[in-house]
């Protein structure tokens, strides 16, 4: 039987990709004809993912499945829509335009028709959100809650467990005995990256300032850049806040993890937020704030922020670097609530999905 | 409860005293602050919100006309033709009449007139789809041409700046 998968843009390194090629290795393991399709698809992934186009010849394939992996708006949704097999809408969660108003029309638009294209999807067979925030979304623009389930992204950790850290990096990040702050992720307003910038600010300045904060992520929107730079400069932080780009390579993102700290979110908008999960798989306490899906990723691991007291935060950040014995609880927990998402419990749960639509046995 | 005596901090973990630790935490930052307010420029923390350089951003384009997204998302959520249900307000004989106008229809018309609504419902589904292609294209070139007059105005009121000048040191090159 075959399975397909389709999406907006197929880049090494991202989240969806990443567990998209994730999905392929378990349905080629359990039998299935497995293949993926995207609209963009960067040189490096030509080879796993063919031109959305191409599907087209299966749209009218009534024995297949095929999963459409939704983040964007993009033309090829209407594939999904008009396709005559069976139909798995995997929401991921699109961003809320208001983000992007003023720092980047184009991706406010796409957000927005994104958003606004999601009851046209209603009629598929099965619609999965990364966490039931995502899944209560699905319910509130008329998914009906009986035909919507939960698939956290919890098989991207496996990428980790052969791979070395990039030794000669990592040995960098802990030569000068700093305190390190990371953040990881797009640059992107729903991310709230000035108050992560802010929180640091009051650590280094008032509290230790041996300290670096690494935010490690594509820069893409150039106004939101400039003013990020603009802050950066105004705190007179200089060196001492580190954008990185992007970072594709399990193994330098493995020494970023290794070497950090603390975990610092400051994000309004996330739909899931697989660095979270990151970080409790190796080990990093996680300092958040209390939005979107957040609170239910980490379960009662992890420790919040409801809202922003900038010194308040800062000290906690602070608590949680030092005290050995509060740190040490907090990630223990966060290690405890990592079992709850196990790969191995993801699998079972993406069968027992496969077994609802009816083509793996139940 | 009013925002500023929330906590700020929330500890959910049921083996630790989150309440004592949120505690210690807010006291430690009032004695931080107190003995070291010249540590941190705190009016450098405000505004809260990051302003977008609205000058160099987009955000002045006009999006079409109003009402055009709501429209065509409604033309998307209707560009499927759902066959009716036969009903009938008749007493008595009512389910009846509905009985057999869906077995005359079951005979007559629906093999006929099914695949005529699905081609229909995927000429509608279609066109929905490219008239949203076109719509979001007329936003993009909007937001283009947006940028590209303020641009222009930046660029003339350079030239209208420089020409005075360069009149003042073509007459003096002219002089002898």
């Amino acid at each position: 039987m075959r399975v397909h998968q389709l999406y907006c843009a197929a880049i090494p390194g991202d989240a969806i990709g990443n567990l998209i090629l994730e999905l392929d290795l378990r349905l080629r393991s359990w039998g299935f004809e497995s293949f993926i399709f995207a609209q963009h698809i960067d040189p490096e992934m030509a080879g796993r993912v063919r031109p959305d186009h191409e599907y087209l010849s299966y749209l009218h394939a009534a024995d297949d499945l095929l999963i459409y992996h939704y983040g964007l708006h993009t033309s090829n949704v209407r594939y999904f829509q008009a396709a005559r097999s069976r139909r798995l809408l995997m929401y991921h969660n699109i961003t809320p335009a208001h983000y992007f108003r003023g720092w980047d029309r184009e991706l406010e638009l796409l957000c927005d028709i994104g958003r606004r294209t999601l009851p046209s999807l209603i009629d598929c067979d099965l619609a999965v959100g990364d966490s039931d925030y995502n899944r209560r979304e699905l319910v509130a623009v008329g998914f009906p809650a009986e035909k919507t389930d939960v698939l956290p992204l919890a098989l991207l950790l496996s990428r980790f467990e052969t791979l070395p850290a990039e030794q000669g990096l990592l040995e960098d990040l802990r030569r000068e005995g700093l305190v390190n702050f990371l953040t990881v992720g797009r640059v992107a307003p729903n991310k709230a990256i000035e108050d992560v910038i802010r929180i640091f600010y009051i650590y280094h300045q008032a509290i230790n300032p041996r300290s670096r904060l690494y935010v490690v992520g594509s820069r893409y929107l150039p106004a939101y850049d400039r003013a990020l730079d603009a802050l950066v400069a105004g705190l007179e932080l200089g060196d001492a806040v580190r954008f990185t780009g992007p970072v594709f390579d399990p193994q330098v993102l493995k020494a970023y993890y290794q070497a950090a700290d603390l975990y610092l979110c400051a994000s309004y908008h996330e739909g899931f937020c697989v660095p979270l999960l990151e970080s409790m798989y190796f080990g990093v306490p996680v300092l958040a704030r209390k939005a979107a899906a957040v609170p239910e990723t980490l379960g009662d691991a992890g420790v919040l922020f409801s809202r922003l007291g900038y010194a308040e935060v800062a000290e906690m950040a602070h608590m949680l670097v030092t005290d050995q014995a509060l740190k040490a609880q907090v990630v223990a927990r966060q290690q405890e609530r990592l079992q709850e998402m196990a790969p191995s419990r993801v699998e079972t749960r993406l069968q027992h999905l496969l077994a609802r639509l009816g083509v793996l046995p139940a | 409860m009013d925002e500023n005596s929330s906590p700020v901090i929330e500890i959910r973990d049921p083996a630790l005293d989150g309440q004592a630790i949120a505690q210690a935490v807010r006291e430690q930052a009032i004695q931080r602050r107190a003995q070291g307010a010249q540590l941190v420029d705190w009016t450098a923390l405000v505004p809260e919100l990051l302003q977008p350089d609205i000058s160099a951003s987009d955000s002045d384009a006009e999006a079409g006309f109003p009402g055009l997204r709501e429209s065509l998302a409604e033309l998307i959520g209707r560009s499927k033709l759902e066959e009716p249900d036969f009903q009938s307000a008749a007493p008595l004989i009512g389910p009846v009449v509905v009985a057999v106008r869906r077995l005359w229809n079951w005979m007559s018309t629906k093999w006929y007139v099914r695949p005529i609504l699905w081609q229909q419902s995927e000429v509608n589904f279609r066109t929905s789809h490219v008239i949203s292609d076109l719509a979001q294209w007329h936003e993009l070139d909007t937001r283009r041409v947006s940028q590209l007059e303020v641009r222009l105005a930046e660029l003339e009121a350079r030239l209208a700046r420089i020409e005075p000048s360069s009149r003042l040191s073509a007459r003096a090159e002219d002089k002898p």
